[in-house]
């Protein structure tokens, strides 16, 4: 049985993971990986092989694509983290194998690997913006005053760059309205245009409708790859942002903990918040002596890739709680925990192979359906919250590796 | 009562069966007695691979039980053909073992056609034919070496050019599947490929002669997606077929509209008269994005006419309706089906532009995509771009090279637009030029005297060149003249890529590998050009620096995993998760490591960019005003010189003439998915396929109308004699109402059993569109006799 270095408890491996870049592998597969990424794991494109493979897409959409039986999986509020998204499979559970039974499909048997890619795969949905709107770009070009400096297909001033020459990829639009905030800043004061805000949704537009003026064929790769949270995470520290904000309660005081504020955002959202912060971001900066730093497209995807992150494994379970949560959930009602207990089902100090949260939730997955309540009279099918599963997931793991949770 | 050969087939396999249940059965009761059958199951394994029968290469999945291959399916994978698997490409599996492969290198010891061999090793055989190229180069002659290329996929296309051009000879000639639509897009949206249909999300397809599921670039791509969930709209998607004949593809259409032979262009040019009239077109697209619509004012200030007055003045209904036989209701209610669909695309089939008025008759049919706005849209043309590979080194030309390649070819096209039929201008130029003129003809999957329309011309031209060598893995009737054969592996033992044809929009690159282990006595002809290529030496070697066709394959899969879009194939949901990400902008790495991208790419048997970014300007129109042109201003100036006094959509209503006395009845030549291929021959029971008529399967055939036959005085299945001024064949005659009575409909592919050929191409008149040089298919007119 695999066993990782004992001078590292589950706690601390997460919290490890959730400040490295581990979940850049959500969004950035293995192919990306450096050699100093410390952990493998969870890869979006792989998930969505296992969506496919797997069957789950003829009763699931992802956006739109795929079966319509269940609810599409991408249009769930988008605060979601590992544990939930396992949470809202245990507690499905019953009822999609009713559906599946219904359908004549067979529950597919997933290993941990796949689990893992499976849910990176549905938290990594809220990162990409679908295709903004030409005509709603147009109107916003115009209403936003962007007009005024900027020259789209032959229309517009010639105070900034003509924006109908060049490709638009979403993180070179970001990097670019980071970058030449500042002077952008200054022009409209110059000119008495009020500096306008945007939303993601508006930026989103804004880029369709600048690539549909481009009238040059690409001259290289139209599409980047999803940036890599570790890198990310050693930007916002070479760029100062720790600094002022924190992540995590690790970091600067003087502006808010981006963990705690963290959500979902898309790159867009991200690059708008930005966007329409920066005056009083700058103003902060100057009044602190630290210049404005300037990033690459490159790294403003690592750092949106961090900043999607940090919610990812924010919530580390506590392998005590999970003790506790196999007794009150009725897990003893049919397992047994080092001897003790029903036999029905196998005890949970012999069980092998759990030996990452992955694993763990394939197991869930792949267990047994109790269709009627046991003995005990404890329900058929524990319902379980984000912090259970967990909590269950560190107590679990902790008896896979053969150590006992803290403090017993 | 003498028996018919199917009863002595029956009888047969009758005695066959029964024989082999006698001896298996002593067997089994043998095996029983010593306790071990000296039998167990075999190894079974799948592998996934790419077709090259047709030019659709499709995905196959081989099953292979102990190293043999037992059954050939489609690979799900595969975005094109989606699992599917036509007849012809489940037949390959008797391809590779049939009795009749060459078996070793073989040099010819009698006369040309004698068919006398004498098998030599691999050794020597390369040994002559780089001998033989080396005097060649040495006497400065390198363009005296000649290629025909009859079905080149992929990389091997790539490969022969190189090797050509490093030698030192401009003479790659191509004998392929030109339809003269690339010629059309070049011309109005500046992008020289051919159209891809977005079959799968069209609301309505309107095919002019295209036989989508027949013999067309790929009928999976048409099966796959009519076969599909309802389009975007909800509601299924409709299809009609406008032909000249009752075709298998119009009996799956949901409707049909019968029409004269050439006259595809007018019926277009019909219903953008109803589009104009009732302002049923797409007025802000055009105005966006069109040029050539309106009439204009030249820099002399004199009136030039547009589009739409050329129309509204020549091509209303009633005139329209005269010209095709299609009738007035009929074309305007085509039209508002037309523009009423959601996705409408028009589809130009081989039957439009082998015409006299091909190229023009084509550009009508497209100018309803453009009317329509159904272009760079979802539904409509798309124009994809090829797989991104990795080139091949940079070729290198020694001077010897260098002058023979500023010699030119030895038969230019003459023509304006499009490559027209380079291998027969060829075979014209070979038979009425100087001696010596051509010393070498290679031959790689071309088998000019059954395929070419003047096989007379191609036997003269034969021999005039010394030296003839085919690549051929079995015998046919143009290797019958080789004077050496270096046997070719078949697919399912080599390495080669096969992308799929410019009709499906989005570029995939499959991949060909070995399924299972190579004939003993056949080489990959890849291989043997790169071992002639280093026999040679100097700017030949260094221009192709591979050890195998394997590792140039290899080589170049580079370049899509650098690329950063596209995936390796995956099942529909993957397929479509990506096509969403990179509409988002996002691209997802499979892979670290090249090795692991090139194994998964084996393993899955490819590699496919599903999405094409349909807002991007450059994917509508590459022309210097940035605008699909409707008169394109080349058009105007070829048809002021060659263009027979002929305007810009003038005149396609000038049908062909009708026939005379001696030869009443019109040829109408077509192509059938199981028969139009060199290997009939060897895979007679393709025959037996069930087609329109399902009691014939052996004789070639010909269909005529009820009431011709009744006038002719021929009753059903009657064999007679078709004959042109140029020839004749002998076929059954099946009665047919899909016919029109002056017509008479002849499958292309077909011979005799005993191998007496039937050929209609050999019939045709020979005339050719002047603009494109395509020949005409529908201009031959013909008589029928008892035979």
């Amino acid at each position: 049985m695999q066993s990782y270095p004992p001078t590292r408890t589950p706690t601390m491996r997460w919290h490890l993971v959730g400040m490295t870049c581990l979940v850049v592998t959500l969004t950035c597969p293995l192919g990306t990986l450096t050699a100093q990424d410390p952990l493998p794991t969870q890869n979006a494109l792989a998930g969505s092989r296992v969506f496919g493979s797997a069957g789950c897409s003829l009763c699931h959409a992802i956006n739109g694509l795929g079966g319509t039986h269940g609810p599409d999986l991408a249009r769930f509020p988008q605060s979601r983290t590992f544990y939930d998204l396992a949470t809202a499979m245990w507690n499905h559970l019953p009822g999609m194998v009713a559906q599946m039974d219904k359908l004549g499909i067979e529950r597919p048997h997933l290993s941990g690997r796949e689990i893992g890619d499976l849910i990176a795969l549905l938290f990594s949905v809220g990162y990409f913006d679908a295709p903004g709107d030409v005509d709603r770009g147009q109107a916003i070009f115009a209403q936003k005053r962007c007009v005024a400096c900027h020259q789209v297909a032959g229309t517009g001033g010639v105070i900034g760059p003509n924006l109908g020459t060049a490709d638009v990829t979403p993180i070179e639009f970001a990097a670019g309205m980071w970058n030449h905030g500042p002077a952008m800043s200054e022009a409209m004061r110059s000119q008495g245009i009020q500096r306008p805000r945007f939303s993601g949704a508006e930026l989103n537009d804004l880029i369709a409708y600048l690539k549909s003026t481009t009238q040059s064929l690409p001259t290289g790769p139209l599409y980047v790859v999803p940036g890599l949270a570790g890198e990310g995470r050693r930007t916002f520290v070479e760029k100062h942002c720790n600094d002022c904000h924190a992540v995590g309660g690790q970091g600067g005081s003087g502006a808010p903990d981006l963990a705690e504020r963290a959500r979902s955002s898309s790159l867009l959202t991200f690059a708008a918040a930005m966007w329409n912060k920066a005056p009083a971001m700058l103003a902060s900066m100057q009044a602190r002596g630290l210049s404005v730093p300037s990033l690459t497209p490159r790294e403003m995807a690592n750092l949106v890739s961090y900043m999607y992150s940090v919610k990812y494994f924010a919530q580390a379970g506590d392998a005590r709680r999970g003790r506790q949560r196999v007794r009150d959930r009725g897990c003893l009602a049919c397992h047994a925990l080092h001897g003790r207990g029903e036999k029905v089902a196998r005890d949970f100090a012999v069980m092998v192979g759990l030996d990452s949260p992955a694993a763990v939730i394939a197991a869930l997955w792949n267990h047994v359906l109790i269709r009627e309540a046991p003995a005990s009279g404890q329900p058929a099918w524990p319902r379980m919250g984000s912090r259970d599963i967990a909590d269950l997931t560190a107590f679990l793991q902790s008896l896979s590796t053969g150590r006992s949770p803290s403090g017993r | 009562m003498g028996s018919t050969r199917r009863q002595f087939l029956w009888a047969m396999g009758a005695t066959a069966a029964s024989v082999g249940v006698r001896w298996t059965s002593d067997v089994v009761w043998a095996a029983q007695g010593s306790g071990d059958p000296g039998w167990s199951p075999g190894t079974e394994r799948f592998v996934n691979s790419s077709c090259l029968v047709c030019p659709a290469r499709c995905g196959i999945r081989g099953r292979v039980v102990d190293d043999r291959l037992v059954r050939l399916t489609g690979n799900p994978f595969h975005p094109m053909s989606r699992g599917g698997l036509c007849p012809r490409g489940v037949a390959g599996v008797q391809l590779l073992y049939h009795p009749d492969r060459i078996s070793a290198p073989c040099r010819r010891v009698g006369a040309r056609g004698a068919q006398a061999w004498e098998e030599i090793t691999w050794d020597d055989a390369l040994g002559q034919l780089g001998a033989r190229l080396q005097s060649l180069r040495q006497r400065g002659q390198p363009e005296a070496l000649a290629l025909l290329a009859g079905y080149c996929a992929g990389s091997m296309h790539d490969l022969w050019q190189q090797f050509l051009q490093s030698y030192g000879s401009p003479n790659y000639i191509a004998d392929d599947y030109d339809d003269g639509t690339a010629a059309v897009m070049e011309l109005m949206h500046g992008i020289g490929r051919s159209p891809g249909y977005d079959l799968e999300r069209a609301g309505f397809v309107l095919s002019f002669g295209a036989p989508l599921f027949e013999a067309w670039w790929s009928p999976l791509q048409a099966f796959a997606a009519f076969a599909g969930p309802d389009g975007d709209n909800g509601a299924p998607t409709r299809f009609v077929q406008v032909d000249t004949r009752f075709s298998r593809t119009a009996a799956r259409a949901h409707d049909w509209a019968g029409i004269r032979p050439g006259t595809f262009g007018v019926l277009a040019l019909g219903i953008a008269y109803v589009l104009i009239r009732d302002e049923l077109y797409d007025a802000e697209f055009v105005a966006r994005h069109v040029s050539g619509f309106e009439d204009v004012a030249d820099a002399g200030g004199e009136r030039r006419e547009g589009y739409r007055s050329l129309v509204m003045r020549n091509y209303r209904t009633e005139e329209v309706s005269a010209v095709t036989g299609v009738p007035v209701g009929r074309i305007t209610s085509l039209a508002r089906a037309f523009a009423e669909a959601a996705h409408p695309v028009a589809v130009c089939g081989p039957d439009v532009t082998h015409a006299p008025n091909g190229l023009l008759a084509a550009c009508a049919v497209h100018s309803l995509n453009v009317l329509m706005g159904s272009v760079s849209r979802p539904g409509g043309v798309l124009f994809g771009n090829e797989a991104p590979l990795a080139p091949l080194a940079a070729p290198v030309v020694d001077p010897r090279g260098r002058a023979g390649l500023d010699r030119g070819p030895l038969a230019p096209s003459q023509t304006p637009f499009g490559r027209g039929d380079p291998a027969m201008r060829f075979a014209g130029a070979v038979a009425a030029g100087e001696a010596g003129a051509v010393d070498t003809l290679l031959l790689y999957y071309a088998n000019p005297l059954a395929s070419a329309l003047r096989r007379q011309v191609w036997e003269e031209a034969l021999q005039r060149i010394p030296f003839i060598v085919s690549f051929s893995p079995f015998h046919d009737e143009t290797t019958a003249h080789a004077d050496l054969i270096l046997p070719d592996l078949l697919a399912y033992e080599r390495w080669q890529d096969a992308p799929t044809p410019a009709s499906y929009p989005y570029p995939v690159w499959g991949v060909v590998r070995p399924l299972v282990d190579p004939h003993p006595g056949a080489r990959h002809t890849g291989d043997a050009v790169l071992a002639v290529a280093r026999q040679l030496g100097g700017s030949v070697a260094r221009s192709l620096p591979y050890e195998s066709f394997e590792t140039l394959l290899k080589a170049r899969a580079a370049g899509l995993f650098a690329t950063r879009r596209g995936m390796t194939l995956g099942d529909a949901f993957e397929l479509r998760h990506q096509q969403q990400m990179e509409e988002r902008g996002w691209w997802l790495p499979e892979h670290r490591e090249f090795e692991a991208f090139w194994d998964e790419a084996v393993d899955r048997g490819g590699w496919t960019d599903p999405f094409i970014d349909e807002t991007e300007p450059a994917g509508l129109a590459r022309t210097s005003s940035g605008r699909i042109e409707l008169l394109p201003a080349r058009l105007l100036e070829a048809l002021a010189t060659v263009g027979e006094g002929r305007t810009a959509y003038l005149d396609v209503a000038a049908a062909a003439a009708g026939g005379s006395d001696d030869f009443p009845l019109r040829l109408i030549p077509y192509r059938v998915s199981t028969l139009s291929s060199g290997t009939l021959p060897l895979q007679r029971w393709l025959a037996e396929t069930p087609g329109l008529f399902p009691d014939v399967h052996w004789d070639p055939w010909i269909e005529v109308a009820p009431t011709t036959a009744n006038t002719l005085g021929f009753a059903n299945d009657t064999m007679v004699w078709v004959v042109s001024a140029h020839g004749r064949y002998r076929a059954r005659l099946k009665v047919f109402p899909g016919t029109a009575p002056q017509n008479v409909c002849a499958p292309y592919g077909l011979r005799h059993p005993d191998g007496e050929p039937a050929n209609p191409l050999h019939l045709l008149d020979g005339s050719s569109d002047p603009l494109t040089a395509l020949p005409n298919w529908f201009t031959t007119f013909v008589r029928l006799e008892r035979a």
